[in-house]
């Protein structure tokens, strides 16, 4: 028997694509929808169309400077970062076939940070601009190399998650150690803001810095799509497909070291948008991890992009750092997962 | 393809699972793999399909080594159905069968029209094309036992190697299930299937292959398969019967008082 003995197959099958698509288009242009506004969002009263023409002339007015310099930045690196905690989200998900897992959970966010609360401890920071992003860059590709070590010497998924939970444990100690023993209070108060995570003040070349490694994370990240397909069926149905699990798990650690290592490097820990996202997306393509992560990506930047809008357009001031805002919406979004969980167990 | 397995060990740390086992598969055969818990019937499976490396011997697939073969190629030609029903995530049956094809799809494409017929047909073999919108989450166990089955069988590779392919299914889809794993070994691939039942492994396979602390008690005809072996295996004593010019085997009693004994605390 064939396709053919079932009217609608085929058309159905086409229709899902196409579905697919869509939704992967409609988040994709929200997205730049909201990179944009969060350009025209801002304490400055700022015309932002004749900033741009000044800007693209070349001309070195205010209005020019504030937008290449405050608003540019922020926007770009929101959707950025948006993007690669979603996608890693979404990515750890299908790893570790775990609704609970996010970016974080293999220790990387949690050694990117602590890399960069080096350089503001030993000075680096203050020294030259790119101090603090490469510091963090360094961490995660530290954590990175250790992981490796680990898959190379055969350890599964499990082992991952309780090594993630032991660098996530030193590194937080670390970090509390560079807190307690800091030479003066503003040290320590400049580190304790910087790891509640904010876009404020971002310039366009750590844009420049983050950017290709991003990227080339979730480049990565993407070419494991159908690999975690394979995994929902267990670990053993998807060898015998053909995949490599110690090559995927490599990838999967690489991708999310670089995309994540990259954005905690610049922004500094921002919780929850890479767990909330792929639970958001999940029913809308069937559950399947290959095609979640393009649009957990999509959506990731614009919760991130909504999050940091949202922030400058609370009247508090001053203003509430990304991290505590993702926190505040991911918290409850947490809790009535758990809820939901116990009721499905 | 022909696999054979020659001189297999396998230990997990000081545990010998299997030792020096030999066995030979061939294309259009239908073998019962049985033998009590803990016998290595597993174990056995996953080695042939390149799932666990031996610590002694190996596996050549036509006369060649999985390395000279290559995994994909491997993965195209060798279906196997795992124990139990673990399907992640609330996945919709059609999407589980269309994972089987994976092997044969280019990266990144969708599934061809090929690739839909298979699905279709494995499916519809294994009696799931009804559920095939529901979300494998909300089956029952014998049903998602079906949906795997249909996804080890769309890949339509030379070689199905399945372990417990008919637990937790009720007594209509066992048979349907027996009934369809001869018909795709008369089709021309070789089919190994981990059996508990004596009587569905008596009556429709080829070939019994009887596995015992890791080694193998009988590799032959269902017939061959004696009171006796069944009396060293198993610990139990079998009714032999014949319907329809069928014989089949079905255990009776357990044999020795020792084990009433060692389950006394269960009455």
């Amino acid at each position: 028997m064939t396709a053919s003995a079932l009217p609608g197959t085929d058309a159905h099958a086409r229709r899902e694509r196409l579905a697919y698509w869509k939704l992967a288009g409609l988040l994709a242009l929200a997205a730049v929808a909201m990179t944009i506004a969060s350009a025209f969002v801002g304490y400055a009263r700022l015309d932002v169309l004749p900033a741009l023409a000044d800007a693209l002339h070349g001309e070195r007015s205010l209005p020019a400077m504030v937008l290449t310099q405050l608003r540019l930045p922020r926007a770009i690196l929101g959707a950025l970062v948006g993007f690669s905690l979603g996608i890693t989200g979404a990515a750890m998900q299908g790893l570790l076939r775990n609704p609970l897992a996010e970016p974080g959970i293999v220790g990387v966010s949690g050694a990117a940070a602590f890399g960069a609360v080096v350089c503001f401890y030993s000075g680096l920071a203050g020294a030259f601009a790119l101090a603090l992003p490469l510091g963090g860059i360094a961490g995660a590709f530290v954590v990175a190399l250790i992981l490796f070590a680990l898959v190379g010497r055969g350890a599964g998924t499990m082992t991952l998650i309780l090594a993630g939970v032991a660098i996530n444990s030193f590194a937080g100690a670390m970090t509390s150690i560079a807190l307690n023993l800091s030479p003066n209070p503003y040290a320590a108060l400049e580190i304790v803001f910087w790891l509640m995570g904010s876009l404020v003040d971002r310039s366009l070349p750590q844009v420049w810095l983050a950017a290709p490694l991003m990227v080339a994370g979730w480049a990565l990240l993407i070419s494991v799509g159908p690999a975690l397909d394979a995994l929902t069926l267990g670990e053993d149905s998807a060898r015998s497909l053909g995949f490599d699990l110690p090559r995927l798990r490599v990838k999967v650690v690489a991708g999310c070291a670089l995309a994540v290592g990259a954005a905690v490097a610049v922004t500094g820990v921002i919780g929850f948008v890479g767990l909330v996202v792929p639970h958001i997306l999940r029913p809308f393509v069937g559950a399947r991890p290959g095609r979640l992560l393009l649009v957990s990506g999509f959506g990731g930047a614009i919760l991130l992009l909504g999050a940091d809008i949202a922030v400058r357009l609370m009247p508090i001031r001053p203003e509430l750092h990304l991290g505590v805002m993702t926190a505040v919406i991911g918290g409850p979004f947490l809790f009535s997962l758990v809820y939901r969980l116990r009721e499905d167990a | 393809m022909e696999i054979r397995a020659e001189g297999l060990e396998v230990r997990f740390g000081d545990a010998r699972i299997l030792g020096d086992v030999w066995l030979t598969l061939r294309p259009g055969e239908l073998v019962g793999l049985i033998g009590p818990n803990g016998a290595g019937k597993t174990t056995l499976l996953r080695a042939l399909a390149d799932l666990v490396r031996p610590t002694r011997g190996v596996v050549r697939y036509d006369g060649k080594p999985r390395s000279a073969l290559g995994r994909a190629v491997l993965a195209r030609r060798l279906a196997f159905l795992a124990q139990g029903d673990e399907v992640n995530w609330a996945l919709r049956v059609d999407h589980v069968v269309e994972l089987g094809r994976l092997p044969h799809r280019r990266a990144f494409a969708g599934p061809s029209q090929k690739d839909r017929d298979a699905v279709e047909r494995a499916l519809q073999a294994a009696g799931v094309a009804h559920l095939r919108f529901r979300a494998c989450s909300t089956l029952s166990g014998g049903e998602r036992k079906r949906v795997l089955l249909a996804r080890a069988l769309a890949a339509e590779g030379e070689v199905l190697l399945a372990d417990e392919p008919v637990a937790a299914l009720d007594p209509l889809h066992q048979l349907r299930i027996m009934q369809l794993l001869r018909s795709t070994a008369r089709g021309g691939a070789g089919v190994v299937a981990v059996l508990h039942d004596l009587m569905l492994a008596t009556r429709f396979c080829d070939r019994i292959v009887l596995l015992c602390a890791g080694s193998i008690l009988l590799d032959g005809d269902p017939a061959e398969l004696s009171d006796a072996l069944i009396r060293k295996a198993y610990g139990v004593t079998a009714f032999r019967g014949e319907q329809d010019g069928q014989p089949f085997v079905a255990p009776w009693v357990p044999c020795d008082r020792s084990s009433d004994e060692s389950f006394g605390g269960l009455r």
